[in-house]
């Protein structure tokens, strides 16, 4: 099993807990490792269960599990009550408030939300709406964090968020967007779109979450554009659990293709769909990768990002890295901020395609 | 089998190579080290844990350990030890002196940080008669020196800093390793237990000068024995103070215990009713003291007018 | 809350779900919140308050709808006063949730 194939103790241990049964002790503690660097403790515990494994567990691990429940239970119902605290805060502003991510999935009831392991939480409001929300937020006690004005020029202007706020009695930090991408990304996607198709979340007046084929999409672009991949095995767990959530819904693929093209995410979508199917086994039909073809990199480029890739996304542990995984992250982080910075002629550029409201073109990686 | 068994060559062999394999109460640790200081310690402090004989078959560690010097340009203009765990590196470096220090440290965080099957109180706790007392304290009240003084006058030690109570019976669950201390208490429980055993002095550490006491053989010996809570004990080392106990108010006791806990917000509605339980069934008190004599034969003689639960 | 809804009469509720748990110890009162995960103790009035109202059919509670449930008067401002306090200060815990108009 060699640390390029993506393939490590964790992915093996989430695509079949019970082939954990026959494991020794040593690769026992190394599994633990993997998937406490990585973030994934309480959603492997979660495997097992599901499994009905649990009670057949080695008493040493069952111990950490039973542990790390107790962290996935609290940090769930800290979440609810972080958005409960949010949804009154920004109450009378009227305006969708649409959760992101872990919040949105819990939220939501997806299966995606289950046994994660959350930090902040992630809005987005449109654009024009930030001053205001911002204000409403520190009425009811959040205040921003960075001080520094160049970071706050960095969010503001450069990124696609308000610098983060942190509660004051909480200690709980909220982190405001206008959109999934940063302003100056090669990829500009319109959060006007995501706005109009944004579902409501049930029970919450004012709360919505991105529609189905969007959340697949915000997943995959937070994953291979943001660059951050200590937390990118994570990262595609969610990603796996949401195409198998939705999977299986009519005609589910084929508007997951179209939403991704009408924004310009076709390429995003290739290595998302690519790289969870081959790490975590994601039933995804064949014929999907075959007709992003068009969108994805040619060969040569692909084998090279396929080596960035399948190395970055492994567990954040000595076990499952190579003499190359460090030089494949770094190289990923800093695609991942060229593709945030362009030069000025490259910002004319973009803005010049969304006036003219048409899908934009496959990008070099 | 004890560690005390090895000698000093197999132990350094072990500890340089695949790792000493210990027993902490319920947490296995595995330890690896080229430091000499870091396996002096362990040979003098944890002589009474149980080890591994030479052959035998590994068990599942919880958590796997290392502390070596820093490599790097700087390392004899200014030699630092490093923890590791899970090969992260939870702290900043610290003086190479200070290395022994750092594990014990380190090894309380592993356990905060991850036994969370646990309620874990930032509190000392020791037992007579089957009855825990649990001394939640901030630093320098005197809690570390009152807990090693009650271990040399009989009590048995269950932990000097992590207090863990099993959420579903609420009872006590031992870790016995070893006591520290600082600054002048070390001098005074020097006093007070000649026969005590200490580990390597610590000199110029964020708190001053820290040393670790060997917990007793027998501490060690009893460490998968539970205990209930008998009483939750507030103490403060006033100098010149006559011993002054003063009954608290369980709801204000519990309160106290919640603001000193490490992970009572993860145990929820749990939590709630296993501290409620707990403190219902036990005294709680403030106790002012100076001297340490007197405060071991007050809290002596408290346990030994009950019925004994073992 | 904004100065338009300052005219309108403040009311609170409990949260939804039942989250509050009582528990005695010797002659003081803790409730434990699930919804926040937070322990609180409290005073005798404050736990005859939130006992009170978690007894009651769920509904929104104005400081002199209260005090006439409690006491069999809304005409008493002080304690109409006072009870206001309370609610707000048990809002601020995370104990009462506002009605939001």
């Amino acid at each position: 099993m060699s640390v390029s194939s993506g393939i490590s103790l964790l992915s093996r241990a989430l695509v079949d807990p019970s082939a954990c049964l026959l494991w020794d002790v040593r690769d026992w503690e190394t599994l633990l490792q993997q998937a406490r660097r990585a973030n994934l403790l309480a959603r492997l515990a979660l495997g097992f269960e599901r499994a009905g494994l649990l009670s057949q567990l080695p008493a040493g691990p069952r111990r950490h599990f039973d542990s790390v429940q107790k962290v996935a239970d609290s940090q769930e119902r800290a979440v609810r009550w972080e958005v409960a605290q949010i949804s009154h805060a920004l109450h009378d502003l009227g305006g969708p408030v649409l959760l992101l991510k872990g919040a949105a999935y819990v939220m939501a009831g997806l299966p995606a939300a289950q046994n994660r392991l959350f930090a902040d939480v992630d809005i987005l409001v449109p654009r024009a709406r930030l001053e205001a929300v911002e204000y409403a937020l520190q009425a009811e006690g959040w205040q921003n964090i960075h001080h520094d004005e160049y970071d706050q020029r960095y969010y503001r202007e450069w990124m696609h968020e308000i610098p983060p706020m942190r509660h004051q009695r909480r200690d709980t930090v909220i982190d405001v967007h206008h959109n999934i991408l940063p302003l100056t990304s090669r990829l500009a996607v319109d959060a006007g779109m995501l706005l109009a198709q944004a579902v409501p979340i049930p029970g919450w007046p004012g709360l919505y979450r991105l529609d189905d084929v969007d959340l697949i999409l915000h997943s995959a672009c937070h994953l291979f554009l943001d660059g951050e991949f200590d937390k990118g095995l994570r990262d595609l767990v969610d990603l796996d659990a949401l195409l198998r959530h939705f999977g299986g819904q009519l005609n589910f693929w084929g508007d997951l293709q179209a939403r991704a093209r009408a924004l310009g995410l076709g390429r995003v979508l290739f290595y998302a769909l690519r790289y969870s199917a081959q790490i975590l086994q994601t039933p995804v039909p064949g014929e999907q990768l075959r007709a992003l073809r068009d969108v994805a990199p040619e060969t040569a480029l692909l084998a090279w990002m396929d080596g960035l890739f399948l190395r970055a996304l492994q567990p954040d542990h000595p076990s499952s890295e190579d003499a190359w995984t460090g030089v494949a992250r770094r190289l990923l982080y800093l695609r991942a901020h060229w593709m945030r910075m362009p030069t000025g002629l490259l910002i004319r550029h973009l803005a010049t395609k969304a006036l003219r409201r048409q899908p934009e073109e496959a990008r070099p990686a | 089998m004890k560690l005390a068994v090895l000698d000093s060559a197999e132990l350094s062999a072990r500890l340089r190579g695949p790792g000493l394999v210990l027993r902490t109460g319920p947490v296995w640790l595995r330890i690896t080290s080229q430091l000499d200081s870091v396996a002096a310690a362990l040979a003098s402090l944890y002589a009474e844990q149980e080890t591994l004989l030479a052959g035998q078959a590994q068990p599942f560690c919880d958590f796997d350990v290392r502390v070596d010097a820093v490599s790097g340009p700087r390392r004899w203009l200014r030699p630092q030890a490093q923890f590791l765990f899970d090969a992260l590196k939870p702290f900043k470096p610290m003086a190479l002196p200070h290395a022994s220090a750092m594990l014990e440290w380190g090894l309380n965080w592993c356990v905060s940080s991850h036994c969370h099957q646990y309620i874990i109180i930032h509190a000392a706790v020791v037992e007579r008669g089957g009855r825990a007392m649990v001394l939640p304290a901030p630093p320098g009240s005197g809690k570390s020196t009152l807990c090693a003084g009650l271990v040399n006058r009989g009590w048995r030690l269950l932990s000097d800093e992590l207090t863990l109570i099993d959420p579903l019976s609420g009872e006590l669950v031992p870790l016995a390793r070893p006591v520290s201390l600082k600054n002048k208490s070390i001098e005074v429980i020097q006093a007070f237990a000649p026969e005590a055993r200490f580990g390597p002095l610590t000199r110029d550490t964020v708190k001053g000068t820290v040393s670790h006491m060997r917990p007793p053989a027998t501490s060690v010996q009893r460490d998968t024995e539970r205990a209930r809570l008998g009483w939750v004990v507030f103490p403060r080392y006033r100098a010149d103070s006559a011993i002054k106990p003063m009954p608290l108010a369980r709801g204000e006791a519990l309160m106290a215990l919640v603001d000193n806990a490490f992970n009572y917000h993860l145990h929820g509605r749990q939590g709630f009713d296993t501290l409620c339980d707990g403190v219902a069934a036990a005294d709680c008190l403030r106790f002012e003291y100076s001297d340490l004599e007197q405060a071991c034969a007050y809290f002596t003689a408290l346990a030994d007018a009950q019925e004994p639960l073992r | 809350m904004t100065e338009a809804l300052a005219a309108q009469p403040l009311q609170w509720r409990l949260q939804a779900g039942s989250p509050l748990c009582f528990r005695q110890l010797d002659d003081q009162f803790l409730v434990f919140n699930a919804a926040s995960g937070d322990t609180h103790l409290l005073s005798a009035s404050g736990h005859e308050l939130l006992q009170f109202l978690s007894e009651q059919e769920a509904r929104a509670w104005s400081a002199p709808a209260l005090a006439q449930a409690l006491l069999g008067e809304s005409e008493d401002a002080d304690f109409c006063l006072s009870l206001e306090h309370s609610l707000r200060y048990f809002e601020q815990l995370g104990l009462l949730v506002p009605v939001l108009p």
